[in-house]
């Protein structure tokens, strides 16, 4: 005999009989079977062991005594693991009453006494393999119910003759029919389909049940309680080759998450292409308004963005306009409404139900809202980067207590992209006022200045209205610059700007085009003479010092003038031809305006002819040196000469270095230039020497550029090693605006230029930036007065006067500072006279010698001309 | 031995084919047409344990010989108090012990007295009572014969 184990797959009978040899014999029956058994002489101990032992199945006697086999199988049925094992109640051969009776308590089936044993085995082996099929089954069905529940998926299944729907449980859920068997009418089914995708669902039953066709949709669904619920629809025909009407089975799942996800990555997409291609704020809000709404389609949303401390309106959903303006201009504080309080204390702020709290939010919102049936209420801040609050996002619903987790989330995202959105305008604008506007001055640049331009232009069009573009042009900026560098620049840049916004008015546009040059457009011009008003006061207003870093700057500046129409019809025209006449109020000495005309195209044309032909003039060998003889005027013995640069050009002959010089400075020809003066002076210099002629010493211009240029005074040097030239020989002639320049550094080049032996004159002394405390600081060798003061000697005038004092002044300067003075431009017997009278050592001039070439300077050599002399007694 | 049985539940009857060449064993006879013991449900019990490894017949058998008497002395002490119910309840689980052991007559006796103890008239309780007991000492000699002689 088999010894009953829990782990024999054929599985465990529980023996319930009064009779011992009965049992002897069902165990015997049992066992043969492959069955353990576990036995029970009544129905109480039949029921504790049931408990512990759980059997497959139960083998009952009917009569015994206590519990009979009635009750025992009644109590064993309603035990929670009794429910459904099967129950085989051994009856009275002829006992029809029992039979009955245990159906009624619930035996699954019955046998009959006097037993046949073979037969009883197979009985209790099938009945049990029924039972496994039916737990099974039962299980199956349950975790298939399960598997639809968390699948959200449901099916139906539809009688070709009947209509109506059995639906499973999670059909029923889905479309909120209400839990139960019966069948779903097809009416009551389609009606909790949304209207507008009835009729599609329905011609797609009807396909299905009369054509055999199976079919698939997306459609929505409109439970009676419940969102708004979008389905996956499989329609199959089950038995398609046989006739119609067909049997039809249906799947239907719950797609909302899904789709709603899928909504929500489209219109994040949306959004941040929308930000990305800069559109305007308002349309991208209300995009995220959209979103929020896919979202919560029975909610509603405000966006608003915070202004100087008050909420604005920004973007929101269809509600009534009382609501949305009574939070428009709403300030943020502790005790207004929810995205108010949001906004002041940078936190989410959730109200169930106002109804309920209605005393803590301002009255105002709180009513509108209600009066609206609206009741819940979440309001998140706006963040950005930094963490600044630039707005709320607001979720209102119509029933209480309706916000979840999950809105927070959404809302929280919403804010995001709103930050996202606010942040990328504010840096267009930046980006957008970047690109528009100078930012060393703040004034509109050319961009700008352009658009406004065209704007201007149309607008005369239409009204036959006059513009006048009026282009300033600093003079003696670039001296500033070069010499005080360019944070000075910068500075007077700037105040410069400020001093023209003030002459200008608000409705002409003022620009700066680059470096040191200024455009205002004048609008709507009635008279012409308003125009030259203006650039007069402009002109006045420039030529007033500034005060830079406690120093006093003077510069001036020339205007240049076009009107449209007269002097241009579109606006690269006019900008060309104003430039043009800007160019020759500079030409003409700066400091004044020129309205353009026809023959200025032709100097600004030759000018950027000579601009072109300097840069091959080097290479063409077009330079040639001149030299002009100095005296000294008591003896008016030679003293040495100057270098004169002179550009014999093949077409234009030859043209004066006041021509080309600028522009060679401009174009930073200079530094090549200079350096081939340098050294051809240098050259000249000890070719005379190694002639015979007596040596003396000669002066070269060196431009402020040039100085400063980094390796210079390597260069005099190398230049004077390689043409053996004795340093004492060479004079540099710098002019005035170098010394302007950082005073330590000039003074630091000056010395070691001395320190090789090599003399420095300042050039076109008292002109202009004179400053007399740099001369004591300055190591210098000899002051040239500038040819101005000469000129004025003669004149009958204050000016005269006045140059003639400060003439005498130079002169006791000079001594006193113990360097030579050199008088520039001695053209008359009468400047020579008083020159001469007051003392001034020594003159240059056509007076006194011309400027010649080099083998004149030898004949005037050969002549008798002995400049040791004048060394000598100098 | 071999046997087949052949059940029509529905009629709740029994028709039994045996192999009577083979049926080796001695029966002691209650009437002319019914046997003391049934060869065919004695076979049935045999046919649970072949070959007799298990003893089932003769432990049956000892349960049978052992418990009836008490079972008898119940009625006798019921049929003198008059107690049907009693009657009807101990007739009714002798009736059930004799069908296991094939004492089918023994069986019926007993049906006829538990019908009269469920229909509470017992008249013919005493000598059915009286021939359940005959009947028993036949029936246990017949029993005991046949699990010495197998």
């Amino acid at each position: 005999m088999q010894s009953p184990s829990l782990e024999n797959p054929g599985g465990l009978v529980l023996i319930v009989d009064d009779d011992a040899a009965m049992r002897l014999l069902l165990r015997a029956s049992i066992e043969r079977g492959g069955f353990d058994v576990v036995e029970a002489s009544g129905g109480e101990e039949a029921v504790g062991l049931f408990t512990r032992n759980k059997p497959d199945a139960v083998l009952l006697d009917v009569v015994m005594p206590g519990l009979d086999g009635f009750e025992t199988c009644a109590i064993l049925r309603s035990h929670p693991a009794g429910k459904h094992v099967p129950i085989l109640m051994v009856t009275g051969v002829d006992d029809v009453d029992s039979v009955s009776r245990a159906y009624e308590v619930g035996a699954t089936d019955f046998v009959s006494k006097p037993i046949n044993w073979l037969v009883l085995t197979e009985r209790v082996r099938y009945m049990l393999r029924a039972s496994r099929g039916n737990e099974e089954l039962r299980q199956s069905r349950s975790s298939l119910e399960q598997a639809q529940q968390i699948a959200r998926l449901g099916s139906w299944e539809m009688k070709p003759t009947e209509s109506s729907l059995a639906c499973s449980q999670e059909t029923r859920r889905i479309c909120g029919l209400g839990d139960g068997e019966p069948p779903v009418g097809l009416d009551d089914f389609l009606s909790r389909v949304h209207p507008d995708d009835r009729q599609a669902v329905e011609r797609a039953l009807e396909d299905a049940v009369h054509r055999g066709k199976s079919s698939r949709m997306d459609h929505r669904v409109v439970p009676l309680q419940g969102a708004l619920t979008v389905v996956h629809h499989r329609i199959q025909v089950m038995d398609v080759d046989g006739d119609p009407p067909y049997r039809v089975t249906g799947a239907i799942q719950d797609i909302t998450e899904r789709k709603q996800s899928e909504q929500l990555e489209i219109d994040r997409n949306s959004v941040l292409e929308m930000v990305i291609g800069s559109d305007p704020l308002e349309v991208i809000l209300a995009r995220l308004v959209k979103l929020v709404e896919n979202q919560r389609p029975q909610a509603s949303c405000i966006i608003s963005l915070l202004r100087d401390g008050q909420l604005v309106h920004g973007a929101a959903s269809a509600m009534p306009e009382a609501l949305l303006e009574c939070l428009n201009e709403q300030a943020v504080g502790a005790e207004g409404s929810p995205p108010s309080m949001a906004a002041y204390f940078g936190d989410a702020v959730a109200t169930t139900d106002m109804q309920i709290k209605k005393s803590s939010f301002e009255a105002d919102f709180t009513r509108r809202a209600l009066s609206h049936g609206l009741r819940a209420c979440l309001a998140v801040p706006v963040f950005s980067g930094k963490g600044q609050v630039l707005g709320t996002v607001t979720l209102l619903s119509s029933e209480p207590h309706a916000h979840k987790r999950s809105d927070h989330r959404l809302l929280e995202m919403t804010a995001k992209l709103a930050a996202i959105s606010i942040e990328q305008r504010s840096l267009t604008e930046r980006l957008a006022h970047l690109a528009h506007h100078d930012t060393l001055t703040g004034l509109p640049n050319r961009l700008l200045a352009s658009d406004r331009l065209d704007g201007a232009l149309a607008r005369c069009n239409r009204h036959s209205e006059k513009t006048a573009l009026v282009y300033i042009d600093l003079d003696r900026f670039k001296h500033v610059n070069d010499s005080l560098g360019h944070l000075t620049g910068d500075l007077l840049l700037r105040q410069v700007a400020d001093r023209l916004k003030g002459y200008t008015r608000k409705s002409d546009t003022l620009a700066r085009m680059g470096g040191d040059e200024f455009l205002v457009i004048l609008n709507r011009i009635v008279d012409i003479s308003d125009v030259s008003k203006a650039a007069q006061r402009i002109l006045n207003a420039l030529v007033t010092p500034f005060s830079i870093e406690g120093r006093l700057l003077y510069i001036g500046a020339s205007i240049g003038i076009s009107v449209f129409p007269d002097q241009g019809l579109d606006a690269t025209e006019l900008q060309r031809n104003a430039d043009i006449a800007m160019y020759s109020a500079k030409n003409e000495g700066g400091n004044r305006y020129r309205y353009y005309t026809e023959e200025m195209n032709a100097l600004v044309i030759e000018r950027l002819e000579i601009e072109n032909d300097l840069r091959k003039a080097l290479e063409r060998n077009e330079f040639e040196l001149f030299f002009q003889p100095q005296f000294q005027l008591s003896s008016r013995d030679v003293y040495g000469v100057e270098a004169l640069l002179r550009w014999n050009h093949p077409e234009l002959g030859r043209i004066p270095p006041a021509r080309f010089i600028p522009i060679a400075e401009e174009t930073g020809l200079i530094i090549p230039l200079g350096s081939w003066v340098l050294r051809t002076a240098c050259e000249q210099n000890r070719t005379w020497q190694d002639a015979g002629y007596s040596p003396f010493r000669i002066a070269v211009n060196v431009s402020a550029l040039q100085v400063v240029h980094p390796g210079f005074v390597d260069e005099v040097a190398a230049v004077l090693q390689e043409t053996g030239l004795d340093p004492r020989w060479l004079e540099l002639e710098i002019t005035e605006s170098v010394l302007m320049r950082d005073m330590s550094v000039v003074a630091r080049l000056l010395q070691e230029i001395r320190r090789l032996g090599v003399s420095v004159a300042i050039d076109d002394f008292g002109n202009g930036y004179s400053s007399m405390s740099y001369l004591q600081r300055l190591p210098v060798d000899c002051l040239k007065v500038d040819q101005s003061f000469i000129r004025e000697i003669e004149q009958l005038s204050e000016l005269s006067t006045r140059s003639r004092t400060l003439l005498r002044t130079f002169v006791s300067l000079a001594a006193s500072l113990g360097v030579r003075l050199l008088a520039e431009g001695v053209e008359s017997d009468e400047q020579f006279k008083f020159l001469n009278e007051i003392g001034c050592e020594m003159g240059q001039g056509f007076l006194l010698g011309v400027p010649m070439p080099a083998n004149e300077i030898e004949m005037l050599c050969s002549q008798g001309w002995d400049p040791e002399s004048c060394h000598r007694s100098a | 031995m071999e046997m087949l049985a052949l059940v029509d539940e529905q009629e709740g009857v029994f028709r039994m084919h045996s192999d009577h060449s083979n049926g080796g064993a001695a029966l002691a006879r209650a009437g002319e047409n019914s046997p003391l013991l049934d060869t065919g449900k004695l076979d049935s019990l045999r046919s649970l344990d072949p070959g007799g490894k298990a003893g089932l017949l003769k432990r049956v058998v000892g349960i049978f010989v052992e418990k009836t008497p008490p079972l008898l002395e119940q009625m006798r002490a019921a049929l003198e108090n008059g107690d049907a119910e009693e009657i009807f309840r101990t007739a009714h689980s002798l009736k059930s012990s004799c069908a296991t052991v094939g004492a089918l007559a023994l069986s019926e006796t007993c049906r006829r007295l538990e019908l009269a103890g469920r229909q509470g008239s017992l008249g013919d309780a005493p000598e059915l009572l009286r021939s359940i007991q005959a009947q028993f000492h036949q029936v246990c000699e017949a029993l005991i014969r046949l699990i010495e002689g197998s």
